[in-house]
């Protein structure tokens, strides 16, 4: 009896996940496996047939010194949009965790970024850029600058994701009891004490799922590179995603841009795991 | 009451039959964006439903951006179109796969021009595609902009050409209008320059250096001159090239504040759908000192619209291009998109600014009606490095063009030893 009822409980459960499991099976599991498959292959992306190569697609790409820029430029662009999204993330939340009138109306304005598509943003900041910055001080648009592309698109990506990340921010600073900082100002802490000795530990978690979430999200970007400049000027701005995109459906190389995009599925998982291992370890439990 | 049963079911299985039997949907994926290209495509349509009213049509449009992406994804996924339009000497691979239906035999090459039916042959001898228009690169110029900096008459020689570009400076307006920031518009400049200079030396130029069987460096056309006049051109720019694109471009060229757009055909329409008003003139880059060497050349490349071979419609869709290639429907395509028709007989619908292209046919100063085309442009991928290799040159703060001969040899090089089986 009890053992029908357990069985059924599993049931239910797997009921439940049953619609999840189909979306991410049919858009995710089932293409990824499919695709693991052209990575053997000589396939242009467009022809009926195609043959296998065996492993030459991966020794192309280890062996080829062209993958290099655009992996460093992704890992630079991740890092630097992942350091300011947070940091304003977090500044955003320290703002808007004080009770003041209209909090809550800024709690808005701050997040509404984050509503935007991509494309719009994209379009919002190319205006920004390329008219307003220039006839406002006379600078040209950093979208076309070499040496300043990534950072540029790092300030649209910051513009778009720190609201997000003020949110979880926000929601472990309303976690942190208010006794601690009660002891702490009997004892004489100052606000600068209170924050690195509270409050940083305290919300340690939601650093560990910022961080990590927002890294691997920007290595593995390519909607805000394709929007703003495609890769450009003059491959600049080409992230990996990018850059398997121009192999896979536009220089006719499928086989060998989905042997790069699986290497780079590994590094990701790989950069995922080992981040949020190191956050975990300083976490405090109350 | 049998009799009326069987008369029903008779009656059921005719209109089943016929219908399954008749009723054709076509399928066409293109990319064209501007609205008067819009309307043709909707009278096409309309205009052809009409003639065969079991024909119904599945239209989709893509930004010309993310087209070729997209028809590769469909015909992998056995979605393929039965009419689209590719770039054959860009996609040769849509050739070798079989994906493009051989039209040479069809009956409606006889209303196409001899020209341009020369110029849309493939390598095989066969045709696998319909251009309803000839395009041409040259220069548009604000002529309100050379009256204020005293330019009588367009230039005739390179000297000539400079010296404008300085008198217009001295006004204080940006000469020419370049908007890099889309290296497509960089391919036009270059279009309008090299074909004259280099396709009556080495018409095969192209793919002989994607085959490497000639370099770059080994310069037997003067490309090192080219890229020279390139550098010119881009220092007689408005601020920030790089940063501008086609349509801030445009904008400075019809508010008066760039004098000259160098790019295809296409832009007089384009311009005057954003000032009406706009003073347009037009003239060919002359890119020698020596006048007569000068020339327009009407661009021609295999393309086009094609039918997808393993089509189930292929027949209908063959009849479609045929109709495409009636005068009929080239008169309602000149009359919407001001092109320059490649079917028989249509009268030219004068765009003024080409007015100037009667005077060039009497200097015999047109060419490419020999069906000489200079092949398009290089493969999918040099395509993007050699664009971005001359964008390195024009950017660096000492320009050399001998390092940007060897650079362009090294990546070529590098394309030709991955694409090796």
């Amino acid at each position: 009896m009890a053992r029908s009822s357990h069985l059924r409980q599993s049931c239910n459960r797997a009921l439940f996940m049953a619609p999840a499991v189909f979306f991410i099976g049919a858009a995710i599991i089932v293409p990824f496996v499919l695709g693991f498959g052209i990575s053997f292959t000589d396939w242009d992306g467009v022809s009926l047939s195609r043959h296998s190569v065996g492993l030459k697609n991966y020794a192309t790409l280890f062996m080829s010194d062209e993958v290099l820029g655009p992996f460093l430029r992704t890992l630079f662009f991740a890092t630097l949009a992942t350091l300011s999204i947070n940091a304003v993330g977090l500044a955003l939340a320290l703002i808007v965790n004080r009770d003041y009138k209209g909090h809550n109306f800024h709690r808005t304005v701050f997040f509404f970024p984050a509503a935007i598509n991509t494309v719009l943003a994209a379009f919002i900041w190319n205006f920004i850029y390329g008219s307003l910055f220039p006839n406002l001080f006379g600078v040209s648009n950093a979208f076309s600058n070499r040496t300043w592309v990534i950072p540029a698109i790092a300030v649209v990506a910051t513009w778009v994701g720190s609201g997000i990340n003020m949110v979880i921010f926000l929601a472990s600073l309303q976690a942190v009891p208010e006794v601690l900082y009660e002891s702490a100002l009997m004892d004489g802490a100052g606000p600068a004490r209170r924050f690195f000795r509270i409050t940083l530990p305290m919300i340690m978690q939601s650093f560990t799922v910022n961080i990590t979430l927002t890294f691997t999200s920007y290595l593995a970007s390519f909607g805000i590179i394709l929007a703003t400049t495609g890769g450009g000027p003059i491959r600049s701005s080409e992230t990996i995603g990018i850059y398997i995109m121009n192999n896979l459906f536009t220089y006719n190389r499928a086989g060998f841009g989905q042997a790069a995009a699986n290497v780079f599925l590994v590094f990701l998982m790989a950069a995922g795991t080992i981040l949020s291992s190191i956050f975990r370890k300083r976490e405090v439990a109350l | 009451m049998k009799k009326l049963l069987f008369a029903v079911a008779l009656c059921i299985a005719a209109t089943a039959g016929l219908s399954a039997e008749q009723t054709i949907r076509l399928k066409w994926l293109h990319h064209i964006g501007e609205d008067s290209g819009r309307q043709w495509v909707d009278k096409t349509v309309a205009d052809f439903t009409k003639l065969h009213p079991n024909v119904s049509f599945e239209v989709s449009a893509v930004g010309f951006d993310s087209y070729m992406q997209q028809l590769k994804l469909k015909i992998a996924s056995g979605d393929a179109p039965d009419i689209f339009d590719v770039d054959q000497g860009i996609n040769p691979n849509f050739i070798e796969q079989g994906f493009l239906a051989d039209l040479s035999k069809e009956a409606f090459w006889g209303n196409v021009q001899d020209f341009a039916k020369q110029g849309m042959t493939w390598s095989d001898g066969k045709i696998y595609g319909l251009q309803l228009g000839t395009s041409f690169f040259g220069a548009f110029y604000n002529k309100d902009v050379f009256a204020k900096a005293g330019i009588k008459n367009p230039p005739a020689t390179w000297d000539e050409f400079v010296a404008d570009l300085e008198k217009i400076k001295k006004t204080g307006v940006a000469p020419v209008a370049s908007p890099y920031k889309e290296w497509w518009t960089m391919a036009c400049t270059m279009h309008s320059i090299k074909t004259q200079a280099i396709a009556p030396i080495n018409h095969d130029w192209q793919p002989q250096l994607e085959a490497r069987k000639i370099t770059f460096s080994d310069d037997k056309v003067g490309f090192t001159d080219i890229l020279k006049k390139m550098l010119v051109i881009y220092d007689y720019s408005q601020k920030d090239a790089f940063g501008t694109d086609w349509n801030q471009a445009q904008d400075m060229f019809v508010s008066g504040r760039a004098g000259i757009i160098i790019n295809g055909d296409w832009t007089a329409s384009s311009l005057r759908s954003k000032n009406p008003n706009v003073n347009l003139g037009f003239f060919l880059v002359p890119y020698s000192n020596d006048a007569s060497k000068n020339k327009l050349w009407m661009r021609l490349t295999p393309g086009g619209y094609s039918v997808f071979d393993k089509s189930p419609n292929k027949e209908m869709a063959k009849q479609f291009i045929a109709y495409l290639a009636s005068r009929e429907n080239a008169k309602s395509y000149v009359a919407l998109t001001k092109a320059i028709s490649t079917v028989k007989d249509v009268p030219t619908e004068t765009e003024p600014s080409f007015a100037i292209l009667m005077d060039y046919q009497k200097q015999s100063k047109i060419l490419g009606n020999g069906g000489a085309s200079f092949q398009g442009d290089f493969g999918p991928e040099n395509i993007q490095l050699f664009y971005d290799t001359v964008s390195e040159y024009l950017l660096a703060s000492k320009h050399d063009t001998a390092a940007t001969l060897k650079k362009l040899d090294a990546v070529f090089d590098k394309t030709r030893a991955k694409s090796a089986k």
